[in-house]
Parts: structure tokens; sequence; C-alpha cells
């Protein structure tokens, strides 16, 4: 039952020359595009920074699905290179937000259940920033419980029908594709056996985005219709009936990674030379807790390949790094209402606030995150 | 499972049969018997052997079996001095202290050492006391003293270990003194807090054990405890817990310099966090596991006052978070000029 934690206790090997070459590059990169005007440091920009543009510049370096084969477009790295990577785009502030489903979830889903044709078609053009994809799995109706939605797909002549509708959609409006989670099973059964993955192409009819404006000005979500909308059985992700399993195991990847712990961290990054005196321990007390929370999703990402998906550790890694992303908030702001800081922390902060109620509630509230580490130890 | 981990299994038992055992109690003679207290010290220099894993692993492990006994102090800072000065640990009980309360002066032939220093770990029952002095040169002054060179009081933090107020006013000749450089003295600071973070861990991996436990058994309103989602959700919160504790302590010994060589910013950084990281869990578990516990886990019957106690202790000895973080804020300051991220990755580049 604490197995669940032994790969915490993992050693981690210090980071090969290629690796720490790699951080040098992306470092280089980040400075050219700020002095382009290409992008802008902000919190949160793996979610609210999308820019097509940043991203094709982004594939072209060789950045997006690094880990998969040669032959779709990838460069077959380690994912410890593939996380050194992406916390370096991060950890910049940089808008990632375009091709980030595809590189953390998409790509590997399509390695671990797609046909080598959807392989052929779909990686290369993701790796290479020019196709984006969504995720469709929230409803109206359908939040955390998720194993509930009813977008519906019913068997047709040449593939699928789809009616329904899926809700905070992040960029469906600019996205080309939603890997969506649909019910292909009875209405209101158990989700194992009745939920399919489809591919579903964003501009064909039948389909209509509405983006939602949210408390920060912003409309990044989106509310998707589908009605009547035809998907082929060549886009089928997987098996049908497999959807729910399948779902399950992308979970890892969504919730362990370091856009759990980094959203803020352009914020405290811009007062790190103006930490006001008196206030030095809070700042110690933040950088550590970084640097164990580094620890920890490093050792969780090393396991992303295995068979298992560690979605207890994932689970752990998110429920601590939401909530250090909020309380790096709280101090950063405390230091800014005392006068400390610049234009750029303010800024930042200001950027920030508004989007600090969905740390705690995209990925799976961290209400959800606790029953499953509960569940762990047989609580239940 | 490792062999030292099977070992381990051994010679501490079942869960907490030894909880609250001292040196007198049969677990520790067995880990005497067995090496496993000279665990990551060189064979040339009277250890057993191993790597700084398996001192931490034999440290954690001896912590959760809930053991109050001399094994931070001799497998972290005592092995450090004795790496550091090329000298041999000698059987027994030995404790090293090297903090300002200690001061050297060199007099004619050799150095005359002064301490006063309080709550010194095993200070009135040690075989040996190993001492590092400031000598104001840019130096300081390491030697050994045996029992009849130092007096000491007795006395105990919450767990009732030995915490013992110690003075020393020694004349020490030159052929027993060796001179490090200065920054020996935090070193030495980074292996004390580097071995309390490794009890922390077995303390907190053995509260959340017994907060789990007994959730699922004890009924009330005809149902388990754990039936409630508050109660569910506490859980989960010692978890988190313990699981940042343990990547915390992996990652500050993977960061553990090899024996006698200088410790870098990336290795301060990871040992403070580690201490930072398992101090405050220290703080946030105890309170949950005696929540989770109800009245039951304050009696001297139930096991949980023997971590919950030592969490509480450990977590101000070898410097407390608040220390470590001001250490930590003057390391992003003074040695990365301000530069966070690079703090951050250095390490990568160990």
């Amino acid at each position: 039952m604490t197995d669940s934690l032994t790969l915490f206790r993992e050693p981690l090997d210090a980071e090969p020359d290629e690796i720490i070459h790699e951080r040098r590059r992306v470092r280089r990169f980040v400075r050219d595009s700020v002095a382009s005007g290409l992008m802008t440091s902000t919190c949160d920009s793996w979610l609210s920074g999308h820019s097509p543009e940043f991203s094709r510049q982004v594939g072209r370096s060789g950045w997006i699905g690094m880990t998969w084969p040669l032959e779709y477009g990838g460069r077959e790295t380690s994912t410890a290179a593939r996380f050194a990577v992406v916390e370096e785009l991060l950890a910049a502030g940089a808008p990632v937000a375009a091709h980030w489903f595809a590189d953390r979830q998409i790509g590997p889903s399509l390695l671990r259940h797609g046909t080598r044709r959807q392989q052929a078609f779909f990686l290369p053009l993701m790796a290479r920033g020019e196709v984006f994809f969504c995720i469709g799995m929230s409803e109206p109706d359908s939040g955390s419980d998720l194993g509930s939605v009813r977008t519906r797909a019913t068997r047709t002549a040449t593939g699928w029908k789809v009616n329904g509708s899926k809700i905070w959609t992040s960029h469906a409006q600019h996205a080309h594709y939603m890997l969506a989670l649909v019910r292909t099973g009875e209405p209101g059964g158990r989700p194992a056996g009745s939920l399919t993955q489809l591919i579903i192409e964003m501009t064909q009819p039948g389909v209509t985005v509405r983006p939602i404006r949210t408390l920060d000005g912003q409309e990044h979500f989106c509310e998707v219709f589908f009605d009547d909308v035809h998907v082929t059985d060549d886009r089928v992700l997987g098996r049908v009936g497999d959807g729910w399993r399948q779902v399950l195991g992308e979970l890892g990847f969504e919730r362990s990674g370091p856009e759990r712990f980094l959203s803020t961290y352009p914020l405290l990054r811009s007062m790190a030379q103006n930490v006001p005196d008196g206030r030095e321990t809070e700042f110690g007390e933040l950088v550590a807790r970084l640097a164990v929370l580094r620890a920890m999703s490093g050792r969780v990402s090393h396991h992303l390949d295995g068979v298992e998906a560690p979605g207890v550790a994932a689970a752990i890694v998110k429920d601590l790094g939401t909530r250090f992303e909020n309380e790096s908030l709280d101090v950063v702001g405390e230091w800014l209402s005392l006068g400390a800081g610049t234009p750029v922390a303010r800024r930042l902060f200001a950027q920030a606030q508004p989007k600090a109620p969905g740390f705690t509630l995209r990925g799976g509230t961290n209400e959800i995150m606790r029953d499953i580490i509960a569940r762990a130890w047989g609580l239940t | 499972m490792s062999d030292l981990e099977q070992l381990l299994d051994q010679v501490l038992g079942k869960e907490y049969a030894h909880a609250g055992e001292s040196v007198d109690g049969s677990a520790w003679e067995r880990l005497v018997e067995t090496g496993l207290t000279r665990v990551g010290i060189p064979e040339s220099s009277g250890g057993s052997g191993g790597d700084p894993r398996d001192a931490a692993a034999v440290t954690v492990r001896a912590a959760q079996a809930g053991l109050g006994v001399p094994l931070a102090e001799t497998l972290f800072p005592v092995a450090y001095l004795a790496a550091k000065t090329f000298g041999t640990v000698p059987e027994g009980i030995i404790t090293a202290v090297g903090l300002d309360t200690v001061s050297a002066v060199t007099v004619g032939g050799g150095i005359r050492f002064t301490a006063s220093s309080t709550a010194v770990p095993w200070g009135a029952v040690a075989d040996e006391l190993w001492l590092l002095a400031p000598l104001g040169t840019g130096e300081v002054a390491f030697t050994r003293l045996p029992r009849d060179e130092w007096t000491a009081v007795s006395g105990t933090n919450l767990a009732g270990e030995p915490r013992d107020d110690v003075t020393v006013d020694a004349f020490v000749r030159g052929d027993r003194v060796v001179l490090l450089p200065i920054n020996a003295v935090e070193e030495l600071a980074l292996t004390a807090a580097l071995g309390r973070s490794c009890q922390l861990l077995g303390a907190l991996r053995a509260s959340l054990r017994l907060a789990a436990e007994y959730v699922v058994v004890r009924h009330q309103f005809r149902k388990p405890l754990a039936a409630h989602q508050a109660v569910r959700h506490a859980l989960a919160g010692v978890a988190g817990e313990v699981a940042a504790a343990e990547a915390a302590v992996s990652q500050a010994v993977d960061y553990l310099p090899r024996p006698g060589s200088p410790f870098g910013a990336s290795e301060t950084l990871a040992i403070a966090a580690a201490k930072i990281q398992t101090s405050r869990g220290a703080t946030r578990v105890a309170r949950a596991a005696h929540q989770m516990l109800g009245a039951l886990g304050v009696t001297a019957e139930h096991p949980l006052h023997h971590f919950s106690t030592r969490l509480w202790s450990w977590r101000d000895e070898a410097g407390s978070a608040a220390h470590w973080a001001g250490r930590v804020a003057e390391l992003v300051r003074i040695e990365h000029r301000g530069d966070l991220w690079a703090a951050l990755t250095s390490s990568e580049n160990r």
C-alpha cells in the first residue's frame, strides 16, 4: 500500500551533457524570442499563452515530440531531456499553449493506442508545430465526474455520428482537431466499456465553437457543440469501448508535469532580487519547496514510459504543486503590497491572480486528487 | 528489496516492536553487532563500507522503527569529519560539535579549546567528542576529546533523547589537532541537517502508517473514520508530506559530495531543502496524525508518541526550517547573484 511512494525514493541520475546543452539552447532561444518580440514572459503561459507562430518556431527547433520516433518527426530523446526543455520554457513564461496538449498527451496517446496510419499522419504535423489539438473531456454535466460524459457517438454505415457538447475546452477556437471522449455504449452505463476516444476535425460541418469569457478577461475556454458530426472509423483512437482506460492512462502525464508548480514562477523569479527586508526566510522556503517539487516531478516523469501510469504519485504532485502556486502568489502579493517589486512584477501579479482559482481545479480538482491518494492506503 | 533492506527487516523486527528503545535495547545491540551503526564509512576508517545511500537507509529505518539512538550523529557529521581528517571512527558513541560556541586559541605547542554548548546530542554519554572550532585565521581546528576532557550536564529533548550541555576547557597538543578550511563549519552543519532529515523521514513514514491503519478500523457513527471525506483528505495530506520528504531526502543524498570533496551551492540547496521540507512536514504530520488518532494517540501505550515527540524535537534540531530558509535565500542572492533559475538548475550540472 505504501508502494505509491517508493518511486519518490529513487535516485535520479545527474543530467548528461547533452541535456545541459539543450537547456542552454532553450535559454538562448527564449532570449532571442523576447528580443524579437516573438514572446513576452507571462504566468500560466502553458494554458493562457497561445501563439501559433511561437509554437512553429519551437517545433522547428526540435522541441515538440522530442521523445517520439525519428520516423514520426521526433528525436527519440529521453523523457529527462523533454522534462528539461519543458521546464525551461515554462520557467521562462513562454507561450506554449498552442502545442501543449499535442506534446504532453495527444502524441503519447497516439503512440500507445493509435494505428500506424494515424501516427504517420498526425505525429509529424504535431512535431512541426503546424497542427494543434484540444482535449474534449468535460461536459456541462460532467466535470470531476468525467465517467458520466453524455456526448454520444452512434454507429453509421461508414463510421460514427456525434451529438452533444463539451465545455471548458482550452483553445478549441484555434485547434485543428479535438481528441474527444464520447459515449459509444449505453447512456448512463458504467464508464468502463462504454466510452471511446475520437479524433474530430474542428472545421467539419456540425462543429460549433463558442468561446467563454472568464474573469481574467480572456477567452481561452470554449464550449463546443456537435450536431450530427460524422467521424470516420479511421479516426477512432484505440479500441471502441476502451476510452475510459485510455484516458486514465493519460492522466499521469497530465498531473505530474512541471506545469503543476511553475504557473506562477515568472512572478517569483521577478522578485528574486527584490525580496523585502525581513522576508528572506519566506523566499528561501518557496525556493526550497520548488527544489523539492522539481525532484518529485522528475522522479514521476521517469516512470511515464513504464507499463503502469503512476497515477497516485501524479495526484500527489498535482495537489502539492498547485497549492504551492497559490501560496507563492499569496506571499509575493504581500511583498508587493509592502511596496517591494518592479513594474514587471506588478504586471505579472495582476495577470496571475485572476488565474489562481483554476490552479486547483484544472486537471482534476485537488479534492479528487486527495480521494485518489487516500484510496491507495485503503481508505474508501 | 536490497540485501540491506532485508538485513534491516531482520534487525529492527516487525513494525514498532522496538519503538522507544535506546542504546540499552536489543535492537541497538543487533545494529552494532551487524556493523550497521558504521555503514557508509569506509572499512579503512573503521566503518563497514557502503555509500551515503546505505547510511541514509539505516538512519531512516531506525527512526521509522521508533528507536532513539546515536546513529544520525555517527553516520553523517562524524563520518564527514573522519573523511575530512583521514581519521578512524572508534567503537562506542561519538558525537560532534562545531558551533560558534566553540573557540580555539593557539598557545605554545598546541591549541586551547573552550566550548560551552547547549543541547549537544549524546553529549554526556558519548565516548568521544569531536570538536570543530574557528581559529580566527581563516581556518578551523579539529580535535577529538576522550571522555575525561569535557564535562556535561544531562538534559533531554521532547522525545527523551540525551541533549546535554557540554563544557570544554582543554589544552590539546598540536599532534592531536587537524587544521581544516573554514567552510568545514557549514559542511558539518549540513551533514548534521541531512542526518536529522533522514530521521524525520523515518518518523513521518511511521506516523502515516499508524494513522492509515487506525482510520480504517476505528468505527464511529456505525462506519469507519475513513468513510468521512474530511478524514480521507487529512490522510492524503499526510501522504503528500511523506512523498515530498522522500524525494527531498533522496535528492539530498544523491547530491552529497564524495568523502573529502567540498560542498557546492547545489549540494547546500539540496540538503537545506530536505531539512526545510522534513521539518515543515513534521509539524503538519504530527498535528494531523494526532487529530486522526484522537485521544488514543496521546497515551503512553500507543506508539504514536514515540514519533510525534521526535518529529517536534528533530524539526528544531540541526537548524530549523527558518534557519535553512535564510541560508537558501542568501545562497540565491550571493552564490547565484539573484538568478533563481540558475540556483534551482545548477544541481543538474553536478
